[in-house]
């Protein structure tokens, strides 16, 4: 079966699929940055830093929709600091938002904004590169940029065979449903117990199968990678660009 | 000098289970032999005391007159594993660095890797495939990439643990012609039930129970 959760869109051609993956990293950090350190009080800075992702996205093609639904991820976040509201800050009652007992005030409101808008657009840049990027390009970028060798064999067996324990895991499932098509809601939990024990047990056999065919071929325990990339005039231009407009935001009153 | 050479080989599993009973084998160089035998007759474990991945626990085992012990490094350049599963074989995110990652560990130049790399899957007839996930693969494409995984490390001894499992009549007959072709350069020690790998080998032999019971001449003589 094949899977393309993880890097559906990164065989696209466009200008941001073409850049170095150490630039987009770069680049993506700095975003972070300059988001980060932005008080939320100075909306229309935020404006501009959206501008800049959404053009990105455009550039690239990835469908609007994808993003906007891959973006969704930080719902639970948002709706955790949400929860917390009525207990945080201090100062003026924000108005009309004041619920029975419960009193939000305007400096709550602000920290609600301010994980709201800041992890969004975060998490928007980070798909943005994830999507433009397939994963051993990006891994291969974090390599250059010096991430220990270690996170990156380990995200690279993650990448080879989290598929692999998707599908051992769908034949299981198929195989219930073959044999127990309705399940009380209990009983339904406890067979899925019993096949997350499973694919563990499986999944562990087949990391010592695996270790086994690393050391036929002369592992020795040592991690050697090889992978080239290529820095290009286009990669320059690409974040002398994105790094100068993030500034000149910065620098607006 | 004999390319493989075994005597009264013992191996017992940590948890009791006697693999191997005296196992004794001969491979000259060049030559080419089928280890057939029913499911725990101890085939896969004989496999792996080839790469010194196993160490025998009584007898030993000589690969072109090297002791495994000593030179376990040369042995797992000389002698190419190739595993039953492909995904067990296939460790990295593309097939590029699947291929590399033996000869990267050999310590060759980047250069020398990329040549070997592109070498292998040439043999293999899977040329354009360097960049490709190898998760994207077709299982006969993967058993393919497997061979090439050890084909770019320049093995003299290819040894291959149920080469022909799990494909169908077509991919097998494809299969079955890159074996052959891979024959002609190399010595080769498969191991299965599917009889027809006999064809390919000039001599086969029955394991059961551990033990080289004896050697084949016919499929009709398996049953004997």
């Amino acid at each position: 079966m094949k899977h393309h959760f993880l890097d559906q869109y990164s065989n696209l051609r466009s200008p941001v699929h073409a850049l170095d993956p150490r630039v987009k990293i770069i680049t993506l950090f700095s975003f972070l940055f300059f988001v980060i350190f932005t008080p939320i009080t100075q909306a229309p800075k935020f404006a501009l830093y959206g501008t800049l992702v959404f053009s990105t996205i455009l550039i690239s093609r990835i469908p609007l929709e994808f993003v906007l639904k891959r973006s969704l991820v930080i719902v639970p976040f948002v709706l955790l600091v949400a929860i917390g509201l009525p207990f945080l800050g201090s100062g003026d009652a924000a108005g009309s938002y004041n619920i029975s007992i419960f009193r939000i005030t305007h400096s709550a409101l602000l920290i609600f904004l301010n994980v709201l808008v800041k992890s969004w657009l975060c998490v928007l840049s980070m798909i943005v590169l994830t999507a433009t990027t397939p994963f051993p390009k990006l891994l291969n970028g974090f390599q250059r940029l010096k991430l220990p060798k270690i996170f990156i064999m380990i995200l690279s067996f993650m990448y080879r065979f989290i598929f692999i324990f998707i599908d051992e895991f769908g034949r299981m499932r198929r195989a219930r449903d073959a044999r127990a098509p309705s399940l009380g809601r209990i009983q339904h939990i406890k067979i899925v117990g019993c096949m997350i024990g499973t694919l563990f047990v499986r999944s562990y056999e087949r990391g010592e199968r695996v270790y086994t065919a690393m050391r036929s071929r002369g592992f020795n325990g040592e991690i050697k990678l090889t992978r080239e990339l290529e820095f290009k005039r286009s990669d320059a231009f690409f974040f002398t660009s994105f790094f100068s407009l993030l500034t000149l935001i910065l620098g607006v009153a | 000098m004999k390319a493989i050479e075994i005597k009264n080989l013992h191996y017992t599993y940590p948890d009791g289970t006697k693999a191997l009973r005296g196992v004794n084998l001969d491979v000259e160089r060049g030559g080419s032999i089928c280890l057939i035998g029913p499911n725990g007759s101890g085939k896969s474990t004989l496999l792996l005391h080839l790469n010194d991945i196993l160490q025998p626990q009584r007898g030993h085992v000589r690969v072109l007159g090297m002791n495994l012990r000593k030179k376990t490094k040369e042995v797992r350049s000389k002698v190419g594993l190739v595993f039953q599963n492909p995904d067990d074989q296939m460790f990295m995110p593309t097939v590029f660095e699947d291929v590399a990652f033996g000869p990267v560990n050999m310590g060759l130049s980047e250069w020398e890797v990329k040549m070997r790399v592109r070498k292998a899957l040439k043999a293999v007839g899977l040329e354009r495939f360097e960049n490709r996930s190898s998760h994207h693969l077709s299982y006969g494409e993967k058993k393919r990439v497997a061979i090439a995984t050890v084909l770019s490390m320049e093995p003299e001894i290819l040894v291959l643990d149920e080469p022909t499992l799990a494909l169908d009549p077509w991919l097998k007959k494809e299969f079955m012609k890159l074996l052959k072709k891979l024959k002609k350069h190399h010595t080769m020690v498969m191991a299965g039930h599917d009889l027809d790998l006999m064809k390919l080998c000039n001599l086969t032999y029955l394991l059961d129970d551990g033990k080289i019971v004896k050697e084949i001449g016919k499929k009709s003589e398996i049953f004997k």
